[in-house]
């Protein structure tokens, strides 16, 4: 059925409502044009939710009930109206709900569809980086291990020690960017338990503030006052504050206080009902993200510190852990005054019953 | 010395590379072929290095052996800027990520792309390829 059809039996069927209603209102009493009208709401309802059918016979044996009701003291011309009146109106509403309805699925359709694309081609994009920063990665320690290896043929015997030094490193390095993308793939195991995030922030703290005095840092513990008890794998959770503490210091290069603040927070979660979280705040006041390098900081492989710093999985790897535990990581960056990461862990039930 | 009968003294090389250790390897791979040879660890240093050639040497022939990913400039950027800059540089381009968009800049740039891991012949036929039109 073509469009302009459609709206014209729209019209149509608009005119003949008004005049049929017109015409009872001048049969009838307004009681029982009330009455017409709102036996009228079952029928729309069963049109809504079981289709065009089911709410026929809903309007048929209304028309019925209503008819048998009316038959009592009116004559046949008042029951005809009323009758007539009420099969045009449930026609109308079920063609304009049907119309409502299949406007509604075809959104959500087109919606659903664009969000699948979408999220497709952010997966091959995360592909297309994640190739791109292994070739890269390995690239090069394994042209320096060929390269070493075709050295060694003819060498002396001081350049033969050397060489074996540099395939050494260079088979260590390759190792070890393995594990890290072990890491990122896969972290499942691990046993969770129900802990004080308040002590998993002071471990993590310990563990970096050697790094972060060498770099004239301080590394400021802001605790909560009570406990703050989440159900989580303490090592997982310690590796990503030590990588956020980390990032923190790094990104100030001038020296400085980093603060971690522990706490709790009401937010949005991913099905969007608000919840308390348990939260972990690391403020720096370092350089800041780039607006433009903000979207991609949680991507592997991307990185913007120098080589050897960083690999550009330590906030992926955080973001995924974090994902698992069913939290998330907030970020908020001021370019050229500092960041703030703050890690949300739902809160356990014995944190309520605790609270 | 096998090496001497090599040597070109008008000849200048820039290694550009990002890993210490692919630097140490380039040198070693080319030293018998260059008498004088520049370390450049991002894309602002080889940048540096052009600029002081082309001002010190501009007679010299330059080759720059040069990868892509590196920290400020990236190397296609910088051999980009020597070329709207007027200076006449042979590039050797190594990549562990041949994309087409490389591929495509590199010829447009004129440059010789070496994809990693290479072996050592690949890039001293690369270095020769490049080094033959600009020898005396």
């Amino acid at each position: 059925m073509s469009d302009r059809t459609s709206r014209w039996q729209i019209v149509v069927g608009c005119i003949v409502l008004t005049g049929l209603i017109g015409l009872g209102d001048y049969t009838l009493t307004s009681a029982e044009v009330t009455f017409t009208l709102l036996y009228l709401a079952p029928v729309v309802i069963a049109t809504w939710f079981a289709g065009t059918v089911f709410g026929a016979i809903v309007a048929v044996l209304a028309t019925i009930v209503c008819t048998a009701c009316l038959v009592a003291g009116f004559d046949a011309a008042a029951i005809g109206w009323s009758a007539g009146g009420t099969l045009t109106m449930f026609l109308l509403v079920a063609y304009l709900l049907g119309r409502v309805r299949g406007y509604v699925e075809q959104e959500r359709r087109q919606r659903t569809l664009a969000v699948e694309q979408l999220r497709h081609a952010e997966r091959l994009n995360v592909i297309g980086t994640l190739a791109a920063g292994v070739a890269h990665e390995l690239g090069t320690p394994l042209n320096v291990i060929s390269g070493s290896a075709e050295l060694l043929v003819g060498a002396t015997e001081r350049d033969v020690d050397d060489l074996s030094k540099v395939i050494r490193d260079q088979t260590a390095r390759i190792g070890a960017i393995i594990r890290h993308l072990l890491e990122f793939g896969r972290r499942a195991g691990g046993q969770q338990a129900d802990v004080d995030l308040n002590a998993i922030a002071k471990a993590s703290i310990e563990l970096l503030s050697s790094t972060a005095r060498k770099r004239s840092c301080s590394i400021l513990f802001e605790p909560a006052p009570e406990a703050v008890p989440v159900h989580a794998n303490v090592s997982e959770i310690e590796q990503v504050l030590s990588n956020l503490l980390l990032n923190g210091v790094q990104a100030m290069q001038d020296g400085g206080e980093v603060r971690v603040r522990v706490g709790h927070a009401t937010r949005l979660d991913r099905v969007g009902e608000a919840r308390r979280f348990a939260t972990v705040s690391i403020v720096d006041r370092g350089a800041g993200i780039a607006p433009d390098d903000l979207p991609k900081i949680f991507d592997p492989f991307f990185t913007t510190k120098g080589v050897g710093e960083g690999t550009g999985l330590g906030l992926s790897v955080s973001f995924g852990i974090v994902q698992d535990h069913g939290g998330f990581i907030d970020v908020d960056s001021t370019l050229g005054r500092g960041t703030t990461f703050t890690v949300l862990l739902p809160g356990t039930r014995l944190a309520r019953s605790a609270a | 010395m096998a090496r001497a009968v090599h040597q070109s003294p008008a000849m200048h090389l820039v290694i550009a590379d990002d890993s210490a250790e692919m630097r140490w390897l380039v040198r070693r791979i080319l030293a018998p072929r260059f008498a004088d040879i520049t370390e450049a660890a991002d894309g602002r240093e080889l940048l540096w290095c052009v600029l002081q050639h082309v001002r010190e040497r501009p007679r010299d022939g330059l080759v720059i052996v040069a990868d892509v990913c590196m920290p400020v400039y990236d190397g296609l950027d910088v051999l980009d800027a020597c070329g709207e800059l007027d200076y006449h540089v042979t590039p050797i381009v190594i990549t562990s990520f041949p994309s087409l968009a490389v591929r495509a800049r590199v010829a447009e740039i004129g440059g010789v792309l070496v994809p990693k891991p290479f072996a050592m012949g690949e890039l001293r036929r690369a270095v020769e390829s490049v080094c033959a039109p600009l020898s005396p």
